[in-house]
């Protein structure tokens, strides 16, 4: 878990230090050469140098995925919180977050609890045509149960689907399993989607 | 330095930013850079040099990062105006240079009128230059 998200840090980083200040660079210049440009061909440049900032703002949003979500700054439930005000401002997709834990999960818990949220939030945004997503969080035997509950089309009407597959599914799967717990992905009765996954949380005990 | 033109120090530990900010602001018929640094002992040296109008710091740069440069050019120059270029993700480094003094700054990937424009309100707003 540790050698993974030091990995993901690193490329994180790599993105935003190198690739990104790259790409701004490009962009910078295209202006400068919009503005010496007669107008017919300035526009050309300039729309060129839109598709560059666009380009620039998705690789923002990946360095935001990969980078480490502050958990010991924040806590488990503030960092979500920040994590989906942050994400679902852009993506027109209200959310709600409601948590009744009795104690902060250990910290490789929380950083598994909150990888798997990342992972379901953003199929919700890529797939699930959803106006409103609803993250559960509950401490239920000696460990932390997630809901996250979408509004969307569900499973059962994506096309092509294989949700084994698809999705992230098996990583988000994975993780949950590595820390020794489960996950499951399932159509709501009243549509949408559900993810459920429990994972392990024992009370640290102080030393 | 020519006169009537506000002098402009840049920084950049990216060679490529570092030569299209230089390209961007020279461009402008008041604005003159007169030193390129790519790390914060450099933007120092340039800036207690040439005491110029306005010294445009990289949030994060080698040898202490803008937060140290912005300290010592304020005990340096103290009558040149600091801009700082910072990345979305450096919202830390960002917090510290403000606690150096810096009220100035603009996110990389701004277009390049927004940072000519912060450049002129900071130079013009000043004594030296």
């Amino acid at each position: 878990m540790e050698a993974q998200e030091l990995e993901r840090r690193r490329i994180a980083w790599d993105v935003h230090d190198d690739s990104i200040q790259a790409m701004v660079a490009v962009g910078m210049r295209l202006q400068l050469l919009a503005g010496r440009l007669p107008a017919e061909h300035a526009d050309v440049v300039r729309r060129l140098d839109e598709a560059v900032g666009d380009a620039i703002g998705r690789l923002r949003d990946l360095v935001f995925r990969l980078r480490p979500p502050e958990l010991d700054r924040y806590g488990l439930v503030e960092a979500l919180d920040r994590y989906l005000a942050d994400v679902t401002g852009s993506w027109e997709v209200g959310y709600r977050l409601r948590h009744a834990l009795d104690h902060e999960p250990p910290a490789d818990a929380a950083i598994t609890v909150f990888r798997i949220c990342q992972e379901a939030v953003t199929n919700v945004h890529k797939h699930a045509r959803a106006t409103t997503v609803e993250i559960t969080l509950s401490s239920v035997d000696n460990g932390t149960l997630v809901e996250i509950a979408d509004d969307g089309v569900g499973i059962g009407e994506l096309p092509g689907r294989n949700t084994s597959e698809h999705f992230g599914t098996v990583e988000m799967r994975e993780r949950a399993e590595t820390a020794g717990g489960w996950w499951s992905l399932t159509d709501r009765p009243g549509g949408g989607a559900l993810v459920q996954f429990w994972v392990p949380t024992p009370v640290e005990v102080e030393r | 330095m020519t006169p009537g033109k506000l002098s402009v120090v840049i920084s950049d530990d990216d060679a490529m930013i570092r030569d299209a900010l230089r390209e961007v602001l020279d461009a402008e018929p008041d604005l003159e850079v007169v030193g390129v640094a790519a790390d914060a002992d450099e933007a120092i040296a340039l800036t207690a040099r040439h005491a110029p109008a306005v010294v445009v710091l990289d949030v994060r740069m080698p040898g202490g990062g803008g937060g140290r440069a912005a300290r010592e050019i304020r005990r340096l120059a103290p009558g040149t105006g600091i801009l700082v270029l910072s990345a979305h993700a450096d919202l830390a480094a960002v917090e510290e240079v403000r606690e150096a003094g810096v009220t100035e700054y603009v996110v990389k990937g701004a277009p390049n009128r927004d940072i000519v424009a912060a450049v002129r309100r900071l130079g013009t707003g000043r004594t030296s230059g």
